[in-house]
């Protein structure tokens, strides 16, 4: 995504983190052009935030909450209050979506092989023993004295690849918000991370990328330029842009059913999704992949500003 | 972090009025709804966030209480095998491997291998059986080995211990590119060889059709024990000389200085094509070339009498330059219960060494694609040597620039027949065990010399490999 600066300037911090690349915009009541002191701890806040969210919910760093709590499975395990948070949310997206959307998909996803050189695809015998592994309902998340507790299955594990991006550019924002404010700032903020963006109040006009022939959208119109505006809240896009599975040499979706254990059938090239947060964006837009070739009549029916790329 | 003052913002169009909307079914809010309760949890750590480095450290604060091996080997998918190789009344080698692959993201991953040889026992040098005892000098020029009459001679102070490391990495640009690069580095005791190599695959027609190119850059360093010979010289061996010193001169006069070197570079175009659900093709065309020094310092060829007796033995000699070209093609298809692959190589080079080789594979499964499995491996290889190969030289024949009886590179026809089994344990490791049989017959013309009679001027090799495979997931 690229974004346009007004002329009464917009300052951009760039950084990278959760393998994409990401930005801070930072637009309103700019003082002088150049590396303000203000504007140096803005983007600390926002980049420590998000860098620990990575650090914590990472399921490529050994020594992650995740990866602890993934190697404590079979027993009960203490969680805090803001993992218990991500997963009353992965709870109420599982029960919304009717169990299309479940953070223990991971033997699946590991059956299905991505982008490594997985030839041939899963027999249904494995994909039945991978299905056995996997049921949010079957995790026990209870408070315990006010503190909280996770009993996770023997052979399970949690994913929050799904959330855990969306998440941190909402914390992100919201930390820069409080933090402007203590600062006695008027601005408004834009989170980047690679494509998920939370971003306040303002008129802000965003580049999409490569919007096929093919797209089907209800109200997000891109204009010639590619510029499509966004009045902040969250942005979010699902699709197979960057993960994919390989089977005989082929590339599907990353989009696998938890119920029939293979790949949704008909599901859009891409989903992008307005909506007050990027969490709740990127949430829906990973429902509608999921609907397949339901995608639109979903979000039409939710009454959601939404391009479909097919 | 970098700080740009963007660019002028262009005119802005008014947003459009927009109907009405509702939701039909609620979900969209209650997502909304819960998001908000996710975002808006506060623990007191993070009304002050914490930052990542400091959760780094209390994160490795608490990894240093794991063994040293533990932590080396976090997030990695390690593999790990030991072959034994055995040639009758050759060479025995083992080898170790241990392999791993590292996901840094969904979209990219690292690699690592490191591979231990440990080579004994002898090779063929090249020179000709004989009817009586033959005596050749060392490569270092400290003594001799004899060679019983009837014997092929073989170089028996062919000891080796090799360690190869490599490094990869792969990366998911986007859903129709991948690229991948590696290095490579192994050593052994006369012998460093250097490589990097790169890649990049596209995808078509929705990845039906996947075009791949590739390119490798070696350098090899040869540093041949006693230095390597002049090629075309004639061994020095110590009764033909008066004395000592006279032995050394003669030896020395067979040696070059300095170490050899040899620069490599080979670039590989393929497609791979899926023809239905369950079969897919694939063509490389392969090209590579080689220069620099591409002898052999140990490799013999015996200069015989009218009557067949060895008189003496010149070192080999090869070109200094060697251009090869292959051609590839494989078919997998896949069945409820198994997989099949068969294929056919092709290539050739500027030395006049061409072959043919043509393999199958089928692995059937027991149960699921994790279940057991048992696999049967078929391979029959065809070679016509180089133009400059010849068994022997006679004398009075005036020697050609370029000659070699390195068995390797002269007609010969392979077999090999393997089996292989694997199965997952409870925990979800892996073993595999293989066991190959190889069977090398070189062809060649008979001897009609007199001294040659009734000796093997080809010798046939057999050879048994066992490989035992573990992988921890």
């Amino acid at each position: 995504m690229q974004n346009q600066a007004r002329s009464d300037g917009i300052c951009r911090v760039r950084f990278t983190a959760m393998a994409s690349d990401c930005e801070l915009l930072f637009a309103g009541t700019t003082p002088e052009e150049g590396t303000q002191p203000w504007l140096d701890s803005l983007a600390r806040v926002g980049t420590d935030e998000v860098r620990r969210i990575e650090v914590k919910f990472s399921r490529y760093l050994a020594d992650s909450e995740l990866s602890r709590i993934n190697a404590g499975a079979g027993a009960e395990l203490n969680i805090d209050a803001e993992t218990a948070g991500l997963l009353q949310f992965a709870a109420d997206c599982y029960r919304l979506s009717g169990g299309l959307f479940d953070i223990t998909v991971a033997p699946l996803q590991r059956l299905w092989g991505f982008g490594y050189s997985e030839t041939l695809p899963p027999t249904n015998a494995d994909i039945h023993a991978a299905l056995e592994r996997i049921g949010f309902e079957r995790l026990r998340i209870f408070e315990d004295q006010g503190s909280w507790r996770l009993f996770l299955p023997a052979g399970m594990s949690l994913d929050f690849g799904g959330i855990a991006k969306e998440y941190a550019a909402d914390r992100a924002l919201l930390l820069l918000e409080r933090q402007a404010r203590a600062l006695g700032l008027d601005v408004a903020v834009l989170v980047n991370l690679g494509g998920d963006i939370a971003a306040s109040r303002y008129p802000w006009r965003i580049g999409v990328e490569a919007i096929g022939a093919e797209s089907h959208s209800d109200m997000l119109k891109a204009a010639a330029s590619g510029l499509i505006e966004f009045p902040g809240g969250g942005l979010a896009t699902s699709g197979d842009t960057k993960r994919f599975v390989l089977v005989e040499g082929k590339r599907i979706g990353h989009i696998l059913s938890p119920k029939t254990g293979y790949p949704v059938p008909d599901a859009p090239r891409s989903v992008t999704v307005l909506a007050p947060s990027a969490s709740a964006a990127g949430m829906l837009s990973t429902m509608a992949m999921l609907k397949g070739e339901g995608a639109e009549a979903f979000l039409g029916g939710e009454g959601l500003v939404h391009l479909v790329q097919r | 972090m970098q700080l740009n003052s963007a660019a002028p913002f262009c005119e802005q169009t008014p947003l459009q009025a927009s109907p009405p909307r509702t939701s039909q079914s609620g979900i969209a809010a209650a997502v909304c709804l819960s998001s908000l309760a996710m975002i808006g949890f506060d623990a007191a750590a993070t009304e002050t966030p914490v930052s990542a480095a400091q959760v780094l450290e209390e994160g490795t604060q608490q990894v240093e209480d794991k063994g040293l091996l533990a932590r080396l080997i976090d997030g990695w998918e390690i593999d790990a095998a030991l072959l034994w190789y055995r040639e009758d009344a050759r060479v025995q080698a083992i080898e170790g491997v241990l392999s791993g692959v590292r996901a840094l993201s969904d979209s990219e991953s690292v690699s690592a291998k490191i591979v231990l040889d440990s080579l004994s026992g002898a090779s063929a040098s090249g020179a000709a059986a004989q009817q009586r005892l033959q005596t050749f000098t060392r490569p270092s020029g400290k003594g001799e080995y004899q060679v019983a009459a009837g014997e092929t001679p073989l170089d028996d102070t062919f000891k080796d211990t090799r360690l190869s490391l490599s490094a990869g990495w792969q990366k998911t640009l986007d859903s129709a590119t991948k690229v991948n690069a590696g290095v490579y580095g192994s050593k052994e005791f006369d012998y460093l060889s250097l490589g990097m190599s790169g890649g990049i695959e596209w995808g078509f027609f929705k990845d039906n059709t996947t075009v791949s190119l590739s390119g490798a850059l070696g350098f090899d360093v040869f540093d041949a024990v006693g230095g390597r010979p002049v090629p075309l010289s004639t061994m020095a061996i110590r009764k033909d000389f008066a004395d000592e010193e006279a032995f050394w001169q003669a030896f020395d006069a067979t040696r070059q200085r300095g170490v050899g070197d040899k620069r490599i570079g080979e670039m590989m175009l393929g497609v791979t094509q899926i023809i239905s659900k369950s079969t897919l093709v694939q063509f490389n065309y392969g090209l590579g070339y080689s220069s620099g020094y591409l002898n052999d310092p140990y490799k013999l060829v015996s200069v015989l009498d009218s009557s067949g007796n060895a008189t003496h033995y010149l070192y080999e000699s090869r070109p200094d330059s060697r251009l090869k070209q292959s051609a590839f093609v494989l078919g997998k298809t896949a069945f409820n219960l198994g997989v099949a692959e068969y294929s056919y190589r092709f290539t050739h080079d500027d030395w006049g060494l061409d072959s043919h080789t043509l393999e199958g594979r089928y692995r059937h499964y027991f149960s699921g694609k994790k279940g057991p499995y048992l696999q049967l491996h078929l391979r029959a290889y065809r070679q016509y040597g180089v133009d400059f190969f010849t068994p022997y030289l006679q004398g009075g024949e005036s020697v050609a620039p370029h000659i070699s009886a390195d068995y390797r590179i002269g007609d010969m026809d392979t077999w090999t027949l393997g089996l292989k089994t694997g199965w997952r344990l409870k925990d979800g490791d892996e073993i595999a065990v293989r066991l190959e049989y190889y069977r090398q017959q070189p062809r060649g013309d008979a001897a009609s010399l007199e001294g040659l009679k009734g000796l093997e001027l080809y010798p046939e090799l057999n050879a048994a490999m066992l490989q035992l495979n573990y992988s921890w997931n």
